[in-house]
């Protein structure tokens, strides 16, 4: 009999309970005022990116009825994407994505330069030295503060000036204005 | 002995008389130093200075200072105070004083006799003369007698 023949297809092991991992949101993510947010933040990531991901990402995460228009869902998606604690909490799983991509982008990064007929090869060197070894440069600011007894001495001089010419009688106002005084061997 | 000059062409007896006739300014003018009474005529001169001349700071300092610095033994800072700026006159003699050498310029005020001139071109030294510290001045002549 042919079906007989057919092998006995082996039992198929059991799943081993997954390890309970305690990642936690951002405080944007918590921020959010249910789960429902956040479970459309979420989806925002995992759907087909392109025209209607925002309402799919919306229908993921329960909003609506299942008797909602198109134009309703559409709606609901447009003020979602639009609320700033969806914003925040968007921008804070952007950060994350990205910053969780890097061990990808390193092992990338690793093939490139192990492969010298690949085309961007030089460059893929140049970018790990640059981060290994970065060129140093070295960028003299200097500050000038005039800070010489002369200096300071003008407002107290000026003021001086003030108290003895009118202990002397005599107008300040009236006084012709002062010679700016020339620094000593200057050109 | 009593015949003989004593001070100015005037004998010993002469001189005295001189001095008891002295009265109200003249007796401010003889008997105010003669230090102290260039001191007046020179913040005269610093006054214009101050008002009519471009200078530094450190150099308009420097002249506040040295008038402030004449308010000594006699001459109060009142007195300093209403001395009013000198003329062109004024000025032209006091470069020729200040040109001659101290112990000249000092003989130029001895009796006060320069600086009665410099208080007829500007009457403001004689008011500074008046507010400055120089005991009773008397109102009449002194006689032998008095």
């Amino acid at each position: 009999m042919k079906s007989a023949d057919k092998p006995k297809r082996a039992k198929r092991r059991e799943l081993e309970p997954l390890e309970p991992i305690d990642a936690k949101d951002g405080p944007k993510m918590q921020a959010l005022p249910s789960d429902r947010h956040r479970a459309f933040v979420r989806a925002l990531y995992t759907v087909r990116p392109g025209h209607g991901a925002a309402v799919k990402a919306a229908k993921i995460a329960a909003f609506g009825t299942p008797q909602s228009s198109p134009q309703s869902m559409a709606t609901i998606a447009s003020r979602l994407m639009h609320d700033d604690r969806v914003l925040d909490a968007i921008r804070e799983e952007d950060e994350k994505h990205i910053r969780a991509s890097a061990p990808r982008a390193i092992t990338a990064l690793s093939r490139l330069i192990e492969d010298p007929r690949h085309k961007d090869h030089a460059r893929g060197i140049g970018m790990v030295l640059d981060r290994v070894h970065p060129a140093e440069t070295q960028h003299r600011l200097t500050v000038e503060h005039d800070a010489t007894p002369a200096y300071k001495a003008t407002a107290d001089v000026l003021e001086r000036i003030a108290q003895l010419a009118a202990k002397a009688g005599i107008d300040v106002s009236k006084m012709p204005p002062l010679i700016e005084a020339k620094p000593v061997g200057g050109s | 002995m009593n015949e003989e000059v004593y001070a100015n062409g005037r004998t010993y007896a002469e001189h005295c008389a001189w001095l008891g006739s002295l009265t109200g300014n003249e007796y401010r003018i003889v008997h105010m130093p003669i230090g102290h009474l260039m001191s007046m005529a020179y913040v005269s001169y610093f006054k214009y200075a101050l008002l009519n001349c471009e200078m530094t700071a450190a150099e308009r300092l420097r002249l506040l200072d040295g008038i402030a610095k004449c308010v000594h033994g006699p001459i109060t800072s009142e007195a300093i105070e209403v001395i009013d700026p000198a003329c062109a006159t004024a000025l032209q003699i006091l470069k020729e004083i200040n040109s001659v050498g101290r112990e000249r310029a000092c003989q130029a005020f001895h009796n006060g006799d320069c600086f009665r001139i410099l208080a007829r071109l500007n009457p403001s030294l004689l008011r500074a003369l008046e507010l400055c510290r120089l005991g009773p001045v008397p109102e009449r002549p002194q006689t032998a007698a008095s």
